[in-house]
């Protein structure tokens, strides 16, 4: 090896961006055969985000749990938001992955009557 | 006769953060480790439960466990254990956790219990397992050789986990120096081969660990013998290597079909010449002879040039733990399992072994596929 570094070229690619831990802001799926399970993720979560996520049990063959920050459950209920994912996410989820969902939640009033 | 009396106290806890990596080893000599957060009681995790689950935690593959109360009578034990499947409970005292209860504790009690003349719990058990009830004095030498078969076979399936592993972790290693993408290639063929041993072995030990099944069916059929030395053989090849030692295959059959079960046999050609490697010298030779005696037997033999066997060892050769401290000339270990191992597949098969040594010459191992009477016939190792 050491003959052949004289003549070597490196060519290489750089870049280099800002993140943030955790890299979910709204919602993770966890799917039941992912190698990380539901207990280490919450202690890492509590770790990083301290009182941020709530974890919720869900009943399906290939999710084991969602945690949802918990600024979204200010705005929708669980039993609402579960049904919202069971019907547009959880079809799309195999048991091993684990899934990032954005989600925004906007309320707005049709109209407002004040006495 | 109550729990309390068989909870075993000094049981080794991990954190409930560790990886199952870390934890696997500990479980080869443990029936179960306990999950301790801190001086928190978490749970109980055992083989099952890393083979049920595939995560990386050890919190995230712990299932729940009934409990024991530390006040149970040993039949109650008995039934939660067998109905829940597990092979630890924990044992708790006015919800305080105390310690666990193991399969193979449970066992050796129910032996004393019998001593005492507590004949119906015995029974119970029995019933539990599966076995079929005998005579009195009978149940309790049942119940004792069904526990003792089960210890020696996960130890000598824990033996044979060795090898592969050792071998993976080598190849590994090579893989990440080596340039020639077509020796690459090679090593991860090598290195796939192993894991599929690896797998094999690791079924057959949950099948003894977890049901209670102390031998598998043989899967008897015939295969040709000299393809199945030369498909092992890059294996050994390379263990030999690291030792400079020079491994050769002198056949002089080419089609001769044996029956046996391949990946048992494998066991014992992986044993025999494993143990040919450890005990010879750097640059010392080992030969594998493939040939058909006078009487048209089939017969292989690994003679190699190493240390040989101490004279007083050799009549008790296939004794488990004899030669146990006997280190291999590299300082290799040893815990004189590997020829015990041999010999209990080997009887299995219908397959005889002899063993001719003299120390400081080297040892040959002759296996004839065909019954025999003694070693006697055996041209003598000079």
């Amino acid at each position: 090896m050491e003959d052949n570094n004289d003549n070597k070229k490196y060519s290489l690619s750089l870049s280099f961006n800002e993140i943030t831990l955790p890299p979910v802001e709204d919602i993770l799926i966890l799917g039941k055969l992912s190698s990380q399970g539901k207990n280490g993720l919450s202690k890492t979560f509590d770790y990083l985000v301290p009182d941020t996520f709530v974890v919720i049990d869900v009943t399906h063959e290939n999710v084991e749990a969602i945690f949802v920050n918990k600024r979204i459950i200010t705005k929708i209920s669980v039993e609402k938001l579960i049904e919202i994912l069971e019907k547009k996410v959880f079809p799309y989820i195999s048991a091993q992955e684990i899934i990032k969902v954005d989600l925004k939640v906007k309320i707005s009033y049709d109209t407002i009557e004040i006495e | 006769m109550f729990v309390s009396s068989l909870i075993n106290k000094d049981f080794v806890s991990v954190s409930p953060y560790a990886s199952i990596s870390s934890i696997r080893p500990l479980l080869l000599s443990h029936s179960a480790v306990v999950l301790m957060d801190e001086e928190d009681y978490i749970g109980v995790l055992s083989f099952r439960d890393i083979a049920q689950k595939t995560k990386l935690l050890a919190i995230d593959c712990m299932s729940k466990k009934p409990a024991l109360d530390y006040h149970y009578s040993i039949e109650d034990a008995c039934n939660l254990m067998f109905t829940s499947r597990q092979e630890a409970l924990p044992v708790f005292l006015k919800d305080k956790f105390t310690g666990i209860l193991t399969k193979n504790r449970l066992f050796s009690g129910l032996s004393e219990i019998y001593k005492f003349g507590k004949e119906p719990e015995i029974k119970s058990v029995l019933r539990l397992l599966g076995i079929k009830e005998s005579s009195e004095k009978d149940n309790v030498a049942l119940l004792s050789k069904f526990t003792l078969n089960q210890n020696k076979l996960i130890r000598a399936l824990s033996h044979d986990l060795r090898s592969p592993i050792a071998r993976v972790k080598g190849l590994m290693e090579i893989i990440e120096v080596e340039e020639d993408i077509v020796q690459k290639m090679q090593f991860c063929s090598l290195i796939s081969a192993n894991i599929d041993k690896l797998s094999n072995l690791v079924e057959d030990l949950f099948l003894v660990s977890l049901e209670g099944n102390l031998e598998r069916e043989l899967a008897l059929e015939d295969y040709n013998i000299y393809n199945i030395l030369l498909e092992q053989f890059e294996d050994y090849k390379f263990d030999a290597a690291k030792k400079s030692i020079d491994l050769v295959i002198e056949s002089k059959v080419f089609n001769q079909l044996v029956r046996v079960d391949k990946s048992e046999f494998i066991r014992v050609l992986d044993n025999i010449i494993g143990n040919a490697i450890k005990f010879t010298e750097k640059g010392g030779k080992i030969i594998i002879r493939l040939y058909k005696s006078d009487d048209s037997t089939t017969c292989l033999s690994i003679k190699d040039e190493g240390i040989g066997i101490p004279e007083k060892d050799i009549a008790n050769i296939f004794t488990p733990f004899i030669g146990h401290n006997r280190k291999g000339t590299e300082n290799e270990r040893s815990n004189g399992l590997g020829l015990s191992i041999v010999k209990r597949i080997l009887d299995k098969m219908q397959v005889d072994v002899a063993v001719l040594s003299k120390e400081g010459k080297g040892t040959e191992i002759l296996l004839r596929f065909m019954r025999f009477n003694g070693i006697e016939k055996l041209s003598s190792l000079n």
